[in-house]
């Protein structure tokens, strides 16, 4: 009877250091399969040049420095950035912000006409930061178009393809997962710096009441799936309320220096 | 444990072809029934069982197959249903598929693959009238099907009065 207790027990071993030993692989494969940053750098100069082919860019001074006072508020407070970040506003009527390579975030002056403070536009810009921190693009690219295909696109830089990829970076179709976990870390940012996490979804219930039939220049709600199911999870993850800190910015001016 | 408290184990040539292929059959039609019940586990271990309660009465050697049969396929049934369910539960409800899930899934893989190929083996084996043990599960349906009953050691001897 006790050499079956002692087989049951090296079995039940066995299959547990099975479970244990390819968890682990399937943890460190996924952290090999990641571009490295010095290519994803290389990506970023070919997918800038891309953008800005397509788009006008606003750089005036106002813009620049109201975008980094809004951005720096979230990211002071954080031990450490993955990246050093870049913020460009795209003169565009597209209400649409989304995260590119390297720390570049885009945000369209569509978006920023829709937000009434600049707590509204941290709300977004902290989720865009959650996707970049977390690495979702790249991690995006190696899932839908492989990775060896995308090295070597990279170290071809096919115009056809960049614009591609352009596409799919630029409508941020990330899966369920990965926008759960933005909000989660977007939340967490946003409580670090003194903002209520409740804006973000009060910006999307807000927009969605605007624009009932949400029409396709909202990008950045329609490509966000189950908005009811990510204003529940952000409600219930808020935890206790906190007293926000406003940011100190003339919004409305800055709004119409954007026309 | 001594080997008296045990039927004989039956040697090849003392079976008939008949007996050997029921022993055959039961890795077999368990083996076809995990397939078929893979949206619903449970459902190939009722057949199992079924297939092991048939065959119970024909003789030990039968027996000793389907229990050995029914008993090593337990384990995979089990973890089939939890991938299953932890499945369903992964597209339905948290869209998350991790990396704890993906590692289950290659001790799935590895378990029905082990569980395929030892069928296999014992089909053939049960074939050839041989008898073959699963590690665990062979001596434990070995000690289930082969033991004699209690009643038989026990047996009562009458003995004249003391003087």
């Amino acid at each position: 009877m006790n050499k079956n207790i002692r087989d049951l027990t090296v079995i039940v071993i066995i299959a547990f250091a099975i479970w244990a030993g390819f968890t682990y692989i399937s943890t460190t494969t996924e952290k090999q399969d990641l571009v490295s940053l010095e290519q994803e750098e290389d990506i970023a100069d070919f997918f800038n040049r891309q953008i800005f082919r397509e788009y006008d860019s606003l750089d005036v001074g106002l813009t620049d420095s109201v975008m980094n006072i809004v951005f720096s508020r979230l990211t002071d407070p954080m031990d450490s950035l993955r990246y050093d970040y870049n913020i460009y506003v795209l003169k565009s009527d597209q209400v649409n912000a989304f995260t590119a390579f390297n720390g570049q975030l885009f945000v369209f002056t569509g978006l920023i006409d829709q937000t009434e403070t600049p707590e509204e536009l941290a709300a977004v810009l902290a989720h865009e930061l959650a996707h970049a921190e977390k690495r979702h693009v790249i991690k995006n690219l190696v899932k839908e178009i492989g990775l060896n295909s995308l090295i070597l696109i990279i170290s071809g830089g096919d115009p056809v393809i960049m614009q591609e990829i352009t596409k799919l970076v630029v409508s941020s179709g990330f899966s369920r997962s990965m926008e759960k976990e933005a909000d989660e870390y977007a939340i967490q940012y946003l409580k670090d710096a003194k903002i209520n996490p409740n804006r973000l979804t009060q910006f999307f219930l807000k927009l969605k009441q605007k624009n009932r039939e949400i029409p396709e220049s909202l990008e950045w709600i329609s490509s966000h799936p189950a908005l009811k199911e990510r204003i529940e999870f952000v409600s219930e993850n808020v935890g206790d309320s906190i007293e926000e800190i406003p940011i100190a910015v003339d919004w409305e001016a800055f709004k119409g220096s954007l026309k | 444990m001594t080997t008296e408290n045990f039927h004989t184990i039956p040697q090849p040539d003392e079976m008939d072809i008949r007996e050997k292929e029921d022993a055959m059959g039961a890795y077999l039609m368990m083996f076809a029934a995990l397939g078929a019940g893979l949206p619903l586990p449970i459902l190939n271990l009722i057949a199992a069982i079924v297939y092991y309660y048939i065959n119970k009465g024909k003789s030990l050697f039968v027996r000793f197959h389907s229990l050995q049969s029914l008993l090593s396929q337990l384990p995979t049934s089990i973890l089939n249903a939890v991938a299953v369910f932890w499945g369903a539960r992964i597209v339905f409800f948290d869209y998350a598929f991790t990396d704890v899930f993906k590692g289950y899934l290659w001790l799935v893989g590895i378990a029905n693959l082990i569980y395929i190929i030892f069928s296999i083996i014992g089909a053939v084996k049960a074939r050839k009238g041989e008898m073959y043990y699963f590690l665990f599960f062979g001596r434990v349906s070995y000690q289930s099907v082969f033991k004699k009953e209690e009643t038989d050691a026990k047996k009562t001897v009458n003995q004249p009065p003391k003087m």
